[in-house]
Parts: C-alpha cells; sequence; structure tokens
C-alpha cells in the first residue's frame, strides 16, 4: 500500500498545486467564466490571458464550464455571491434567460463598428464571435450538393444527415430555429419529409461532428467555418459547407460583465480588450469562428476561401425564449412516431 | 446457523456503516433540498405526456438491455468457470471489465467504428456488395452499446458467484458421477438465480439512465431517457425545480421497479464449507467444449472489436501525446480517481458490513436488503443533479472553486459505491453464513476474526472492487465539468475539449490511453488479486 500513498498523495498536490498557483503573485485577479473548448488548451483562450496579462497587470483566471448552457446554469446558481466578473461564451439562444436573470450589468463599451451580418443593438452583451449555421459534407463522397433548404427537403433519396438535439445542443436549437424562420407553421412537415434521412440526432456537436467524420452520413449540421479546420490543419480542401438560397441562422457568441464583480474596473477592460485586434485575431483559427470585429491583417488563409451565405437569420431572444418549448414539442411529435 | 448467533467481533458494532447510510444519504437529501431552494416556487412547469413517454420508452429499452445483458452474462461467466486456463483468458476478462468503465462517448465512436455503415462491418458487407445502410442507428444500436457495457459486468458478478460454490459440492457432484445437465441444474442454476435480481437492477438502473449513448445511437429523439429532461432543464433552462422533481421522479420509479425484485433475491442458505479445493467435475465433456468455445467467441466477438477499434484509431497519435497538458491530465485523473476509488470501496465496505450484520447477525434479512438498495440506488441519482445540488448547498458555507477537487472525489466515490458494494457484500455474507457461528463458538472475534473468516473470501473482490471504482471515477466526465475550473482538466475532460476543438484524432489517441490505463489497473488487480479461479488449482 505505501506505493499507491505515495502516489496518490502526489497526484493531489500536484492538482491542487496547479489550482492555487494563478492566485498568489498579489496582483488582482479577473475571473472569466467560459466554456471548456474555448479556455482550453486548444481553444484560442491561452493567447487571450497571454494577451491581456501583458495590458492589464492583472491575472486573468478561466472557470470552464461543458457547455454554455452549464455556463448559465452555474451562474444562476451562484446568484449574487458569483466569484464571476465577466461571463464569455453565452450565444443569442441563452441570451434571454441570461438577461432576465438580471445577473449583469450593462458593459458601456464603445465598440465602433461591429463585423457582423446583422446589426447589433443589445447593451447588455457584446458580441466577440459569430458563424452561419450549415450542413457540411465531403465533396469527394457528394458531388452535387442540395443548393437550397427546399431541395435538401425535396429530394427523396437525397443525402444522409446527422443532427444535433435542439434539447441538448446550441447547434440543434440552430436549426430548429432554422427550419421555423423559413417554413413557419409548416415546420412540422419539413421535419416529418427530413425525418427518413435523419440517421441520428446526438447530444451534442462533438458526436455529431465525429460520426460524420467517420463515414456515418453524407452531412452533418455545423458551421460555414468548419472547412477552415481542416483546411488549415489538416491541408485538406474537400469539406466543404453547403450554401442554401433562404440564407442560413447565425450564431453570435457574445460576453457579458456580471454585476456582483468586484474587479468592474478590470472586467470593463478586458470587454473593450475583447473586441480589440490580439482577442479578435485568436478567434478564427482558435473557435473556428468568423471574429466580431475586421482584423487589421484580415482573416487568415484558411478562411480565405469559404462559401458565404447571401442572406442570414438571426432569431430574437425574447422570441426564442418564448416558443423555445413549442418548437421543441412540435419538432419531438413530428419526429417521434 | 442460530437466530441468536450474533457478532462477538467487538469493536464497532456496524457503526461505520450506519455512519457511511448516513453520509450516502444525507448528501442525497441535501442536493436535492439544494435543487428545491434554488428552484424556488416554480414548480414543474414541463409537460407530463413527454415525461410519460420518455419513461416508456426507457422502461422498454432497458428492459430489453438488461434481458439481453443478463443472458449472454450468464453464459459467459458459465463457460470462463468451466475453462479456467486458455491462452488470454486473463486479457479477455480485463478487457471486460475496461468495456464496463468507458466514458459512454468513447464507446460510441468504438461501436460505430465496428457496426456502422462505414465501420469494419460495413467495409466487409460492401465487399460483397451489400449496404447494410444505417441500420445501427435505433433499438439495435442501443441495444448492442448497452450489451457491450453490461454483459461483461453481469458476466463479473456471475462469475465470483459460481467462484464461490462450495467445494464439497463438487466434491459430491464428482462421487455421484453427475451429468452436465444435472449439475447445471443443481449447482450452478441456483447460484445464477440467487445473483440475477442484484445484477439486473444494477443494469437496469444503469441502462434506464443511460444518456450520451442513447441519443447518438437512437437515431432520433423518440428514444430517450428522463436524463434528457434532466439535462434540458438543469443545462438549458436553469430551472432547478423541475430538475430535482424529475431526479426525484426517476428515483420513484426505479423504487418501485426494484422492491419487487428485492423480494425475489432469496438467499439460500450457505453451509460450512471445510475450504478443502476441488475442481469443477464438467470441465472435460466434449459437448460443453464445444458450447463453452462457442460463447467465448460470441462474447469476443462483441466485446473485442470495439476495444480493438479503440486501439486502431488511436495508435497512430500516440506519439504526439507527449505533451505536458496530457502528462498533466494522468495527474490530475489518478489525483481524482485514487482517492474517489478507495473512498467509495471504503463506504460499500461499510455498507456491506452493516448489511451482513443486519442479515445474519440481527437476522432482519429485510433491513439487509434496503441498505443493498441504498448502495445501488445511488446510480438513479443524477449525477448532474447530485452536483448541482451540492453545489448550491455549499456554496454559502466555502468557496466551491476552492473545494472542487475534494467535492469531485466525493461524487465520484458515490457513484463508484453500487459496483464496488456488488463485488464485495456478496463474499462478506458469505464468509459469516459459513463461518459466523464456528467462530461464534470458538470464540475468534476483533481483528483475528477479520483475518481468518473474512480476509480470505473478501481479498479478492476487494481488490478489484478497487479497480473498478477508481476506473470509473477515472472514466467520469460529467461530475468534474460541473465542479471543474479551467486548470482541472482529468482525462475525459481532455478527451472532451479535443473533440469540441476538431481534434478528433488527437481525442482518440487520448481515449486509447485511458482505455490503456484502465487495463493496466485492471491486470495489475487480476495479478495482483490471482485470477478469480486461478484459486480452484
Amino acid at each position: 500500500m505505501p506505493r499507491i500513498k505515495s502516489v496518490l498523495l502526489a497526484g493531489v498536490f500536484l492538482a491542487l498545486g496547479a489550482v492555487t498557483a494563478a492566485a498568489q503573485d498579489g496582483k488582482p485577479t479577473l475571473t472569466v467564466y467560459t466554456y471548456e473548448s474555448l479556455a482550453g488548451e486548444y481553444g484560442p483562450g491561452a493567447k487571450i490571458k497571454e494577451g491581456f496579462e501583458a495590458v492589464c497587470s492583472c491575472t486573468l483566471a478561466w472557470v470552464a464550464t461543458e457547455d454554455a448552457g452549464t455556463l448559465l446554469a452555474r451562474l444562476k446558481l451562484e446568484g449574487d455571491t458569483s466569484s464571476a466578473d465577466v461571463v464569455l461564451g453565452l450565444d443569442t439562444n441563452l441570451m434571454a434567460e441570461a438577461k432576465a436573470s438580471g445577473l449583469f450589468v450593462p458593459h458601456n463599451v464603445e465598440a465602433g463598428a461591429l463585423d457582423l451580418p446583422v446589426e447589433w443593438k443589445d447593451d447588455t452583451f457584446l458580441p466577440f464571435d459569430w458563424g452561419w449555421f450549415a450542413f457540411v459534407y465531403d465533396s469527394t463522397k457528394l458531388a452535387n450538393p442540395p443548393g437550397s433548404f427546399a431541395e435538401l427537403v425535396e429530394q427523396k433519396d437525397g443525402p444522409t444527415i446527422i443532427i444535433e438535439d435542439p434539447r441538448t445542443s446550441t447547434p440543434g436549437l440552430g436549426l430548429l430555429t432554422w427550419v421555423q424562420e423559413i417554413y413557419g407553421d409548416r415546420s412540422a412537415e419539413i421535419w416529418t419529409a427530413l425525418k427518413p434521412r435523419i440517421v441520428t440526432v446526438t447530444k451534442g456537436w462533438s458526436e455529431a461532428y465525429g460520426l460524420f467524420l467517420d463515414g456515418e452520413a453524407d452531412m452533418v449540421l455545423s458551421y460555414t467555418t468548419s472547412p477552415a479546420y481542416h483546411i488549415s490543419a489538416e491541408k485538406e480542401t474537400k469539406y466543404k459547407a453547403a450554401i442554401f438560397s433562404e440564407g442560413h441562422p447565425l450564431q453570435v457568441e457574445v460576453a457579458g460583465i456580471v454585476k456582483s464583480s468586484d474587479q468592474p474596473a478590470l472586467a470593463h477592460q478586458f470587454i473593450e480588450f475583447m473586441v480589440g485586434d490580439a482577442f479578435q485575431s485568436a478567434i478564427p483559427e482558435g473557435n473556428w469562428m468568423y471574429p466580431a470585429k475586421a482584423l487589421s491583417n484580415g482573416l487568415p488563409a484558411s478562411f480565405a476561401g469559404l462559401d458565404k451565405p447571401a442572406k442570414s437569420f438571426l432569431t430574437a431572444p425574447e422570441k426564442l425564449q418564448a416558443d423555445r418549448r413549442s418548437w421543441i414539442d412540435s419538432w419531438l411529435a413530428a419526429i417521434s412516431l | 446457523m442460530t437466530p441468536t448467533g450474533r457478532h462477538r467481533s467487538a469493536a464497532p458494532t456496524g457503526v461505520a456503516g450506519i455512519l457511511a447510510l448516513i453520509l450516502i444519504v444525507g448528501i442525497i437529501g441535501l442536493a436535492f433540498a439544494g435543487l428545491m431552494i434554488a428552484g424556488g416556487t416554480s414548480g414543474f412547469g414541463g409537460s407530463w405526456g413527454y415525461i410519460r413517454r420518455l419513461v416508456l420508452v426507457s422502461l422498454g429499452q432497458a428492459a430489453l438491455s438488461t434481458l439481453l445483458s443478463l443472458i449472454l452474462g450468464a453464459a459467459l461467466a458459465l463457460a470462463l468457470a468451466r475453462r479456467e486456463r486458455f491462452p488470454g483468458r486473463s486479457l479477455m476478462i480485463a478487457a471486460m471489465n475496461v468495456a464496463t468503465v468507458l466514458p459512454p462517448i468513447v464507446a460510441v465512436f468504438a461501436i460505430v467504428a465496428v457496426f456502422g455503415r462505414s465501420g469494419w462491418l460495413g467495409d466487409l458487407t460492401a465487399s460483397v456488395g451489400l449496404d447494410l445502410g444505417s441500420w445501427l442507428y435505433g433499438l439495435p444500436g442501443i441495444l448492442i452499446a448497452h450489451v457491450f457495457f453490461n454483459a461483461p459486468l453481469a458476466a463479473r458478478s456471475f462469475l465470483a458467484a459460481l467462484a464461490s460454490v462450495t467445494p464439497e459440492h463438487w466434491r459430491l457432484a464428482s462421487h455421484l458421477g453427475l451429468p452436465p445437465a444435472t449439475i447445471f441444474r443443481i449447482i450452478d442454476r441456483p447460484v445464477l438465480l440467487r445473483e440475477a435480481p442484484g445484477i439486473a437492477g444494477i443494469v437496469f438502473l444503469l441502462c434506464f439512465t443511460s444518456f450520451a449513448v442513447v441519443l447518438a445511437l437512437g437515431g432520433g429523439p423518440n428514444v430517450s431517457t428522463l436524463e434528457v429532461a434532466i439535462f434540458e432543464a438543469l443545462r438549458f433552462e436553469a430551472e432547478f425545480a423541475r430538475a430535482a422533481i424529475l431526479a426525484l421522479l426517476q428515483i420513484v420509479i426505479c423504487l418501485a421497479l426494484l422492491l419487487p425484485i428485492g423480494t425475489l433475491a432469496r438467499r439460500p442458505q450457505q453451509t460450512v464449507s471445510s475450504g478443502v479445493i476441488f475442481r469443477r467435475t464438467d470441465r472435460d465433456i466434449r459437448s460443453l467444449r464445444i458450447l463453452d468455445a462457442f460463447i467465448l467467441l460470441a462474447g469476443a466477438a462483441l466485446i473485442m472489436p470495439p476495444l480493438l477499434a479503440i486501439l486502431f484509431r488511436g495508435i497512430a497519435g500516440i506519439p504526439a501525446l507527449v505533451d505536458p497538458n496530457v502528462t498533466r491530465a494522468i495527474w490530475t485523473s489518478l489525483a481524482i480517481g485514487i482517492p474517489a476509488g478507495l473512498i467509495g470501496t471504503a463506504l460499500a465496505l461499510a455498507l456491506a458490513d452493516l448489511s451482513r450484520r443486519l442479515r445474519i447477525g440481527a437476522a432482519a434479512p429485510r433491513a439487509a436488503d434496503a441498505v443493498g438498495l441504498v448502495a445501488i440506488m445511488i446510480l438513479v441519482v443524477s449525477p448532474m443533479a447530485l452536483s448541482a445540488g451540492l453545489f448550491i448547498m455549499l456554496r454559502p458555507v466555502i468557496n466551491p472553486l476552492s473545494v472542487g477537487l475534494p467535492l469531485i472525489v466525493l461524487v465520484n466515490a458515490l457513484m463508484a459505491l453500487p459496483f464496488a458494494y456488488r463485488q464485495i457484500e456478496p463474499p462478506l455474507t458469505l464468509a459469516a453464513e459459513r463461518y459466523g457461528s464456528l467462530a461464534d463458538s470458538l470464540g475468534i472475534g476483533g481483528m483475528t476474526r477479520v483475518r481468518l473468516i473474512d480476509w480470505p473470501l473478501l481479498r479478492r473482490p476487494l481488490i478489484v472492487a478497487i479497480a473498478i471504482a477508481i476506473a470509473l471515477s477515472l472514466g467520469d466526465l460529467g461530475v468534474a465539468s460541473f465542479f471543474g475550473t479551467g486548470d482541472l482538466v482529468t482525462l475525459p475532460v481532455l478527451i472532451h475539449r479535443l473533440l469540441g476543438t476538431y481534434r478528433m484524432e488527437e481525442a482518440a489517441s487520448v481515449s486509447l490511453l485511458l482505455s490503456l490505463l484502465v487495463l493496466g489497473l485492471f491486470l495489475a488487480a487480476q495479478s495482483w488479486s490471482g485470477d478469480w479461479i486461478a484459486r480452484a488449482r
């Protein structure tokens, strides 16, 4: 047993050491709640932290939850006593819910002109990146992808798809609003028509995208920017996003300052930093989304050749909050037997 | 055995067990209170029709999954019990253990790599011009995944039970020259039936609450579980009261199903055994050899290919894993998994001891069953709901960020407890049934009693229980990620992060690393404890 014990103790100290080491140099700490893939060593988190700490004489501490939904749940659980100063990574699907919680204060940041396909007016939340949801396919296997949502629906023996569940994932909810924006009251029949070609409905984006890469379906619900990853990291150009003539739904990712923050000035500084070049340049090839503000050096090469939709949808957060349940119920009814 | 026969094993008479019971019930109660408080007066506010459909569908798939897992598990256990030596036996048992503890997302990708449209099976059938299409998604996929996870679990418990048959039975069977069918009927079948309700309970609960697997392989939302609704309430709507009500509903339904099963589990009284070793007499029968070979091949055909798929998918990227992030994730995982496994096993031991005292010392089998039920009920407490509830209650007292690690360890320990309990309770009770009154009459008590009576039967299951508990905690994602800070990155969290940033190949390599770590753990545990049946040499 002694060997096990020493291994155990070593492990505990190592992990505890890692947790506490961050907060010992006397500088103020800005605590930013975000989701894992953003903060993690494989997202833009490290670059953002480095960039901000270079200008703030403070320590930036990430607190990462599994996904954006958990982020809001955790914040609501903590309420006024939250140690968060800034929340980075909520999206338009969660915004109304987050705003209603009363836990955020207006950011008062003059962001200047944002580079978004839609006008942005919210004074509580400021976007840091955005993307279009789209079906991604392998162009060596699918030669003629549908050019519109209507075409996708009408082709009886058209491509098979993998989608995410709107009850558990943001892209899933994005698809739901997409159908809703195009077809309105006819949405249920659209889902019934699509159903035979839906291979499966996964809990989150990772499973869906992984299954698609493994060849389980012809197309997967992802982002128009997904091909950029394969171009950049794998020098692989065969993955494309199918551009639909009706337009594509937007996902806009936002940040807000927490009302109970004990570092309001630092939080404010962080939001300003967020729409600056140092932060924004970490986004395209870190989070694989479009930056919210045009970069001074332009987008990286991997983004240059990406196809872009001509039209964008953005369902108002309040409308989404009000109708989400009934949309999901009618989706469930249409797609279940 | 006399009803009045009591334990003279002086020191704390079941106190540890009672404390463990209070701790478990207390923590669960605390978590629910927390959720209810956070939910305020918002009430349920959901659709009962939707919930009813979720429950009915879950009951169906869970019942079917359990039935298949138990049949295959029992067949595998019998075959492994009869075949004490064949090349790869240890590896097969260790691999079966690995299958049981894999993180769901790793298992999903592995199963798809084998059975999917573009998997090995799909390629094979395509080469003869047969396109199976997406047959996997739906009930077939769910059943394959659940049997992959749970048939090995059932086999492990059945095998342990078969190995504890008193040698006198086999001596008698040998003297009487009993034919294999009779041996099965009078020796094996009672043992399998005795264990079946307990195993069925644990497997059913696992399938009933299974979440990511059911969604990914279910083919559509018409097969999903209550856990999906809990997730939705907790993470998407932040409706804590609804989450608590759904989590409670899940417990009530499972209790209603398990209580009748519990009363079916009648333990036949065990007799004193001399402990002389006597081998099974049906090992050399030709037809059984063929049957066993068939069963073992069938079991291997289900369990091995997905594990091999993990190997093949991940092996190429292994050299790229020499990375401080990965090293740190291994240490963090061990720092959580090892204490969680040890604490979970200790709690299981305390509960098993209490259950034994109630069953034999106090002649109160009902109370003993109730303790067992508490141990297994932890499985239906949604880990998400549990961590969220605890988080709420602890926050006013301490900063959960600063105690993240101990909290994760505690919740993981609780989650591992039911599995450890299944390993520990049967041999512990058996020891008392066989030798309890003898020890009483000889006045053997205290540590001497533990050493002479309990330890010989308990040693192997205990080591295996610890390995299982540690392995389960190593594979946990949900708990860690709720409490987790940016710095607490375990291997499953790392896999999740890699998957979330398009790095599917690196994720496959870390999955392989995690699987190898767990495999190593089980191989070490097996060699340390001696293989289950090897003692019958």
